[in-house]
Parts: structure tokens; sequence; C-alpha cells
């Protein structure tokens, strides 16, 4: 079982966002792609800097009252 | 119950290299040509200094939290470097390898794809009518026939788990002809969100002119007398028309042969081929390359963000890529402003003004130049190359370079100073003003071998039968 499902502190919260986060990016490029001259190949990497904000913002945030390993 | 302790920080390095890379790639995919290797070669350094960076932020960040230091080389720091600077480089040799890799097919894994064709009604068409064909996804190919009407064969692709669904699909994709005093007008009706493509293969009369329009797919024209105007986002081909030529590209590569008149192409895509035209030639955009362009009889503009290019005159010949510029034969002035390219002009015959930087320049003459040349690089070597029995009148200056020159006389001095070398003079009477200047670089000025005279350009040949490639 992932340690950061049952953590309450910030950086686990923010973990937590990682799968809807990307969910919702790859959803709203799919649709950008089938209505507009761009397509979902020249828009995926949008999903690396998802990605990446994330994990910076996870690093960023503090650990206080972390529960787990 | 354990106690609530801080755990040790995550760096910031993964994250930050993710979005930086993310950045990139996206710029690849959105500004074709924008990035190109030797950006990674230059700049991948910066690598370096992020990381330094994003350690030295978590580090502090540990001391304030009271925690001790992490390791200032982590070996998953190393790993994902290497990932990236390999991601890149396999990146970059995919696209060298597919270079007209169509990312707009695909998903169609668990459905067939089936053709419908009908044959619509032949219209009525006047001389000097415009006939107006759109589709949202489709090719469309155009071409003349000799009686006074308009034959279209719509055909309809669908993409299906069987033939009947597709046959329902199909039934209720219908196409719409409209007409009025100044046209007909040629329109699908696609079903809310379908991905139906309706191609159209059209016998035109020829002295119409031509709207043509897909959203994803090729468009081919030949034969038109009146004007055309294109819109496609994949290959274009138009030969053989007869009257101005504008092409509006959002991917793909264009070869446009036999317009008598002026072609226009703008937006973005990869290769042009632009050939035996008798107007002139206007390129806006972001083209990937290579791009080139035979005999335009009334010369040629390019502009993108990186280059801007005028020929004034009828020109024989210019090719170009993302790092070489290779223009000749034009009796007219030539203005350049780019960079990173390394630049060969050979016969041209009007003034000559160039800017560039980071790459080489070098500028050919077979007969003694009668207009004024002007050349700016930056970083770079200037090679000018010029018969005997040139006259001009020269300042050319190198910072922090030299100056060599085949041409000596009493009134051309080299003067080395510390760190600049500069050259002033003039030789013969009445000859052009040259002005060259260079930093971080040689300037070169050589003297041609003798050559036999080199004839005028012959007038333009009567139009041939068939364009260079069709």
């Amino acid at each position: 079982m992932s340690s950061w499902r049952n953590c309450n502190c910030q950086q686990c919260r923010i973990r937590g966002l990682m799968g809807p986060a990307l969910l919702i990016t790859i959803g709203v490029l799919f649709l950008i792609g089938e209505y507009s001259a761009y397509s979902f190949g020249q828009l995926a990497p949008i999903i690396l800097i998802v990605i990446g904000v994330i994990l910076v913002a996870k690093a960023l945030a503090s650990s206080e009252g972390h529960v787990g390993p | 119950m354990t106690p609530p302790y801080a755990r040790r920080r995550s760096s910031i390095f993964g994250g930050l290299l993710l979005i930086l890379v993310g950045f990139l790639f996206l710029i690849h995919n959105l500004a074709p040509g924008l990035l190109h290797l030797g950006h990674v070669v230059r700049y991948w350094p910066v690598l370096l200094i992020l990381w330094g960076l994003a350690r030295l932020w978590d580090y502090s960040a540990a001391r304030r939290s009271g925690q001790s230091a992490p390791r200032t080389v982590s070996g998953t720091d190393l790993l994902l470097i290497l990932l990236v600077l390999v991601g890149v480089a396999a990146l970059v040799a995919y696209d060298r390898i597919h270079h007209n890799m169509d990312w707009q097919r695909g998903f169609n894994l668990f459905t067939n794809s089936y053709s419908f064709t009908t044959t619509l009604p032949t219209e009525p068409v006047e001389p000097s009518m415009r006939i107006k064909l759109s589709t949202p996804r489709g090719d469309i190919n155009v071409h003349p026939q000799s009686s006074s009407g308009l034959s279209v064969v719509v055909t309809k692709t669908v993409h299906a788990p069987s033939r009947n669904e597709a046959q329902k699909i199909a039934d209720a994709t219908t196409v719409s002809v409209q007409r009025s005093a100044a046209g007909v007008e040629i329109n699908p009706r696609i079903r809310e969100g379908g991905s139906e493509a309706v191609s159209y293969d059209a016998s035109v009369f020829p002295k119409t002119s031509l709207l043509a329009s897909t959203g994803h797919g090729e468009v081919h024209v030949t034969g038109i007398q009146g004007e055309i105007s294109l819109d496609a986002a994949g290959h274009v081909d138009v030969s053989q028309t007869g009257s101005n030529a504008t092409v509006n590209l959002r991917r793909g590569d264009a070869h446009i042969h036999g317009i008598d008149g002026n072609v226009t192409v703008n937006g973005r895509g990869e290769q042009l081929d632009i050939g035996e035209i008798r107007g002139r030639v206007s390129i806006n955009g972001e083209f990937y390359g290579p791009i080139r362009v035979l005999r335009a009889d009334k010369g040629v503009s390019f502009n993108s963000r990186r280059t801007s290019l005028a020929v004034s005159a009828p020109l024989g010949r210019l090719d170009m890529d993302s790092s070489r510029l290779v223009l000749s034969d034009t009796p007219g002035n030539v203005s350049l402003e780019t960079r990173e390219k390394d630049i060969h002009f050979e016969n041209v015959q009007g003034a000559v003004q160039i800017f560039n930087r980071n790459g080489t320049v070098e500028v050919r003459y077979s007969l003694p130049p009668r207009h004024n040349i002007d050349i700016t690089n930056h970083a770079g070597n200037i090679n000018l190359v010029l018969p005997s029995g040139s006259a001009f009148s020269i300042t050319a200056v190198a910072r922090s370079g030299e100056i060599s020159s085949d041409f000596r006389a009493p009134s051309l001095k080299v003067v080395n100073q510390s760190s600049s070398s500069v050259l002033n003079g003039t030789l013969g009477s009445g000859g052009p003003k040259i002005s060259l200047n260079t930093t971080y670089g040689t300037i070169h000025i050589r003297r041609a071998p003798p050559a036999p005279p080199v004839p005028p350009p012959p007038p333009p040949s009567p139009k041939p039968a068939t364009g260079i490639r069709n």
C-alpha cells in the first residue's frame, strides 16, 4: 500500500493530486486535439510539464506531520 | 503509533527538469524549426547549472528545517540527466528519419475503414466564377476539363466496426452544393463529433478561380487558369496554373511548379519545393525545410522568425535548410538577415546586404561587382571572392579577428591593432563600396581564378509542358 494514501501532510496531499491532474490534462488534450489545428501528439509534452509542476510543488511543500516511512 | 516526523525532502531538480523538457518538446512540436540539434549541443551545460541551483536550494531547505544536508551528487539525478539527453538525441534522430510523420492518423485500432464514392450532378459554370471546395477532413484533387462544367466525385471514408454501421454513417454524411451568381460552393455536413473524411476529386472548367480548404488532408491542383487559394494540413501540390496562387499550410510539404502568377505560401510546415514561377514568390511562416526555389521571375521574399530575405529581381536558385542558405544567379539586389546559418551567394549582380550571426558568409563573384556589398557577421568568417580586375573601395573590420587579402596595392592597407584588424582603401577607380564587419572571425578577400566570361542569364524559356516534379 502506498504510504502517501494514509498520510495527511502537505507533501503527500500534493502527491495525491498527481493522478487526477494527469487524467484531466490528458482528457483536455484529447479534446483540444479534436477541435483545433493542434493534434494530441503535438500537445503531449504538456503532460510532462504538469508532472514537473506537481513534483516541484511537492518538493516545495512542508512534510510536517508526515506519517509512515 | 509512529510519532509524526518530517521525512527527508525530495529534490526539486526532477520536477524542474521535467518542466524544462516538457517546454522543449512543446516548442519542438508547435514551432518546428525553432529548435535543432545545434541548440542541444550548445546549451547542454545549462542542465548542470540548473542541477547545481536545485541542489543549492535543497541544501538550504534542509538546513532550514534542521535536517542533515542531502548528498550533493545523487545517482538518481545523474540518471535523470542522462535519460533526458538520450531522449532528446533520440527525438532529433527520429525526426531526421521520419521527416514526414503524420500525427493525425492513428487511433483506428478497433475499427475498419470503409470508403463510399458518389458522383455529384455536373454543375454548369461560367468563366470567372469562383469554385469553393471545403472539407474538415479529406483530400482535394482538382484537374481541368474541357467542357464548361464542374463534376465532383465525392469519397466518404468512415471508420466503423462493421460495414452496416459504416453505411449508416456515410448516408448521414451529406454534401451540399450551393450556387450563386459568383460561383459554386461545396460543403459536407458531418455528424456532430464525427471523424469522417470527405474527399473530392473535381474536374473543373479551367477558366474559373478556385478556393480549396481541408482541415486535415492533402490538396492537389493542376491546370486551373484563375486565381487559386488553398488551405491544407498535409501535402500540397500545385502545378501548371495560370494566375496567382496562395497556399496556407498548417503542416506538411508543398510542391508548387509552373505558375504564371505570384505564389504566396503562409503558415508552417516542412519541405517547400517551388519552381518555374512567372511572378514573385513570397514565403511567410515557419518551414522546417529544406526549402528550394528554382527560377522565380519576379524575385523572392522570405520571412520567418529567424530569417528575412528579399530578392528584387529574377532569381535562379535558392536552397535553404536550418543551417545553410545558398542563393545564386540574380541580376537584382539581395538583402538577408538571419542567424546560425552558413550563407553562400554566387553570381548576384545587384547590391548585397547580409546580417548573420554564428555562421560563415561566403559571397562569390565571377564578374567584377558593380553594386555595393555590405556584410555584417558575428562569430563567423566572411569570405569574399572577387575576380581580378575588380575595382572597389573597401572598409573591412574584424574585431577579435584577422583579415587576409589576395589583393595587394599601396592604396590598400591592413592595420592590425591590439584586438582587431582593419582594412581600408580603394582599388582601381569607380568601383562600388564594400563594407565587411565581423567579430570573432576572419575576413578572407580572395582572388577568383580566371574564368571564361559567364554568359548573361538566358531569357525566360517558354513554359515547359510539365513541371519539374509533378
